[in-house]
């Protein structure tokens, strides 16, 4: 399929969804509005990770640093600068890029695991600059994110669907327009062979910093999103780890570096992973970790790689 | 006591030594990056209270006493990760080790719940004089174990056949395979060796350091700067790694709060990362 | 002269792999480099290639002095190299191997039907929709010059391109190659296979520890006394 036929199919999904709004009463439904909206932001965040991960190898065990800092850039600027927290958001995401630029600049010359340990040691970081610098962030006791009204309405669940509505289809067609774009090339490039990708005369670490950018930016924005939804940020929920792992677990689960796979992952298992958080609390990351294991040695190219092996093997009994 | 702060990083660097040894072992000889390295620290820790509490079995004891049981769940492992093919073994073994960890670490909470704990020894707060300077008596055995076991560990790597034979697979593969070394063996033992390192570490951390669930991560981290710091896959630089890292600590406790301890290793980790990248110990790095 | 290079050293620790090395390439020849494993002939590729940093001398290419220049930068100027292991994209195509390169030059659309043209000019056009690592070797070794062929070098440096080659695709290759020479590419050929070197090379330079042995004609070198000792009596190709 042709890569516009895919934008328009994704964008006349998505104008469908943006209608439920005027058919569904938000409030009535609220629990369902939550599922929806953690769908959305995990989407994004898989998609952050897929494409710097999945696209051009580049594997982060950071990206809850990258949320949390997203998160904090809202608390803190409503806080001190009292911008309206919708302002406000627009920053997490440019902020979580900057910190991102910097860490690329320090680790992606280098080849091999630098690059994941890095994001790993930069999440922590973070966090440990949050708790510690207690007179500008609060420390562990956390921050308020006072909810302003937009364009007059208080209407604040409409909006937080919106933007993340939003965040997720540019999530899902950056991830296309890269996959079939000049870039996307050279980050599977990358991605297969580092040497060959030189040799070609591809500026690999341009390519790789790129990528990083893409991904934190998205990731930052998650954060925004999530530090005005639940209205407050502490340094345990803004960098809790399983933003590090939901993402590459739904990721490998739905087949990474696919565009598809970070959706099918997603939609089968945002649903299950809410159902296991409200029933048994940490049991979720039981079950991601089994998950992972299961996929990463066994079924390594996930769901998509499986549907199109079955695809291929009925086409086969046809013939 | 600057003295006295130098014997106490020296001490916690030896442990620390003992976990990122292993770290880098396995790296170098299997080029993988064992994520749930922490989280088998971590077991060791709630292993050896446990025994302690139901049994009364000293920790130093049951280090020795639980190998059999880390060697099992390190074969397990290591089952899962040789399953991987090759050419994706890089990437999907860090995915792979990545689940371990929060199989172990998850388990462990639901089991035990998120509460710090230690085990508390009957000569926990007695401290040893030695003219001016005074150490705890934990801190002394607990030192005093991981020397022999260090000392142990450097008889096998550098004067027995089997530590010849890892030796030649960490430095080059192609050359060792083509002397008739066997590299899925060797890769075999090493990473025993690295869990058993990791689950001894954790049996005699235990009476010094409060364990909870996700305390390997603490672990991992600071591993891996001191494996960064000592140059990937380098032994003699991961043991140098691991003294310097423990007295850096110590030293600059005094001056910081509790919380900003630990950022002193991730400002020597981006320090290597931008000045030395090989690390102390690290040459040309691998193409 | 299309490549120059003066004094150029290069240590590894305490072993010194290239030792004060001189050498020119006129353009529009094929300079063959033979020499014994360990005679440094992979670093002077990494060296000129960009791949590598010598500790001290120069690289000079088309009159400009590159040795500080990056490996982009070179291959934008016309060096381009292949490895001696394949260094393929492997779970791609073949018509994506060719393409990758292709695409820093030319648009979707032309950097697709190039690599069409390309992929037949190496025998690889049943192969196209293959995923690399399943070529076969003699295949893979064909893969690795047509992706630097994409690059539309003026000097190519390529890494024993016959190693592992079976005989009967030995001619193949050299035909193909002598047709790069045509087509008026200079080529670097780094190579083991003497039967190769003989029928292809147009003038032949022997290093040995980092050190020009020998340099001249194929005639010359073939009935040097100390080339044959040093070299082609211990050749096991």
């Amino acid at each position: 399929m042709d890569i516009r036929k895919k934008i328009v199919i994704v964008s006349i999904i998505y104008l469908c969804v943006l209608l439920l709004p005027f058919f569904i009463n938000m409030q009535e439904h609220k629990y369902l509005m939550d599922i929806f909206l953690h769908l959305n932001l995990a989407l994004t965040l898989a998609n952050s990770w897929n494409i710097l991960g999945g696209f051009a190898g580049q594997v982060s065990f950071g990206h809850a640093g990258f949320v949390g800092i997203g998160a904090y850039t809202v608390a803190l600027l409503v806080h001190y600068l009292k911008l309206s927290c919708w302002t406000a958001l627009l920053f997490s995401g440019f902020f979580s890029c900057c910190i991102a630029l910097f860490l690329g600049l320090l680790t992606l010359k280098l080849r091999g695991p630098y690059f994941a340990l890095a994001t790993l040691a930069t999440a922590e970081i973070a966090k440990i600059i949050v708790v510690g610098a207690r007179s500008f962030t609060m420390g562990t006791q956390g921050v308020a994110v006072e909810k302003t009204p937009l364009l007059g309405s208080e209407n604040y669940l409409v909006f937080l669907f919106l933007f993340a509505l939003m965040l997720s289809f540019i999530s899902i067609i950056s991830s296309l327009l890269i996959r079939y774009s000049k870039t996307g090339y050279f980050f599977i490039a990358i991605r297969e062979s580092e040497n060959a990708t030189m040799a070609a005369g591809i500026n690999v670490f341009k390519y790789k910093v790129i990528a990083l950018l893409i991904s934190g930016y998205l990731a930052g924005a998650y954060g925004g999103i999530l530090a005005i939804h639940t209205g407050f940020v502490d340094p345990e929920s803004a960098f809790d780890i399983s933003r590090t792992v939901e993402p590459i677990f739904i990721s490998y689960i739905g087949g990474v570096g696919t565009v598809i796979g970070p959706i099918i992952g997603s939609l089968l298992l945002v649903p299950i992973g809410e159902v296991l958080r409200t029933e048994f609390t940490t049991a979720h990351l039981l079950f991601y970790g089994i998950m992972l294991i299961l996929f990463a040695t066994f079924f390594p190219k996930g769901l998509a790689g499986l549907i199109k092996l079955g695809a291929r093997k009925n086409v086969a009994k046809n013939k | 006591m600057l003295i006295e702060l130098i014997l106490n990083g020296l001490i916690i660097g030896c442990i620390y030594a003992l976990i990122a040894v292993g770290l880098t072992l396995i790296f170098g000889v299997m080029r993988i990056i064992n994520m749930c390295h922490g989280d088998l620290v971590m077991l060791g820790m709630y292993a050896s209270i446990i025994l302690y509490e139901k049994y009364s079995i000293l920790p130093y004891f049951s280090a020795i006493l639980l190998q059999p049981f880390f060697l099992l769940l390190g074969a397990l492992i290591y089952k899962l990760i040789d399953h991987i093919p090759l050419k994706q073994r890089e990437m999907n073994s860090l995915i792979l080790t990545l689940g371990v960890s929060f199989v172990i670490s998850t388990s462990v909470m639901l089991i035990f719940s998120a509460d710090y704990r230690t085990v508390t020894l009957p000569f926990s707060q007695e401290v040893l004089q030695l003219g001016v300077i005074r150490i705890g008596y934990p801190y002394v055995i607990s030192s005093a174990f991981s020397i022999v076991i260090i000392v142990l560990f450097y008889y096998l790597i550098m004067r027995t056949k089997i530590g010849r034979a890892i030796r030649a697979v960490a430095s080059d593969p192609e050359t060792a395979s083509t002397l008739g070394i066997d590299i899925k063996k060797i890769s075999f033992l090493t990473y025993s060796i690295g869990v058993s390192l990791a689950s001894i570490a954790g049996c005699i951390i235990s009476p010094i350091l409060y364990a909870y669930p996700f305390v390997g991560g603490i672990f991992i981290i600071k591993a891996f700067v001191i494996v960064v710091l000592g140059g990937m896959g380098s032994i003699h630089g991961a043991f140098l790694g691991a003294l310097l890292l423990g007295v850096g600590e110590s030293l600059i406790i005094p001056y910081f709060e509790h919380s900003m301890k630990d950022l002193f290793a991730f400002i020597l980790f981006i320090l290597f990362l931008l000045f030395k990248p090989t690390g102390i110990f690290g040459g040309k790095s691998r193409v | 002269m299309l490549l120059r290079i003066n004094n150029l050293t290069k240590r590894f620790g305490g072993v010194v792999a290239l030792d004060n090395l001189d050498l020119e390439v006129k353009e529009g020849i094929i300079f063959a480099i033979i020499g014994p494993n360990g005679a440094g002939k992979t670093t002077l590729i990494n060296l000129v290639s960009g791949f590598d940093k010598p500790n001290s001398g120069k690289v000079i290419f088309n009159n400009k002095d590159i040795t500080n220049l990056s490996i982009q930068g070179r291959v934008e100027m016309g060096l381009v190299r292949t490895f001696q292991i394949p260094q393929i994209f492997p779970s791609l195509t073949v018509e994506e191997n060719i393409r990758i390169p292709l695409l820093t030059k030319y648009n979707r659309k032309l950097a697709s039907k190039k690599s069409l043209e390309i992929a037949e000019k190496f025998f690889l056009s049943e192969d196209l929709y293959k995923k690399a690592e399943f070529l076969p070797v003699g295949k893979m070794k064909l893969l690795e010059i047509a992706k630097a062929y994409a690059l539309e070098p003026k000097l190519l440096l390529l890494d024993e391109p016959f190693g592992g080659l079976s005989a009967d695709k030995i001619p193949e290759l050299i035909s193909l190659i002598s047709s790069l020479r045509q087509a008026g590419i200079t080529i670097i050929l780094i190579e083991h296979v003497i039967k190769a070197v003989a029928s292809l090379a147009d003038e032949i330079f022997v290093l040995n520890f980092g050190n020009k042995l020998a340099y001249g004609l194929p005639e010359e070198i073939f009935n040097k006394k100390e080339v044959i000792e040093a070299y082609l009596g211990e050749d096991d190709a």
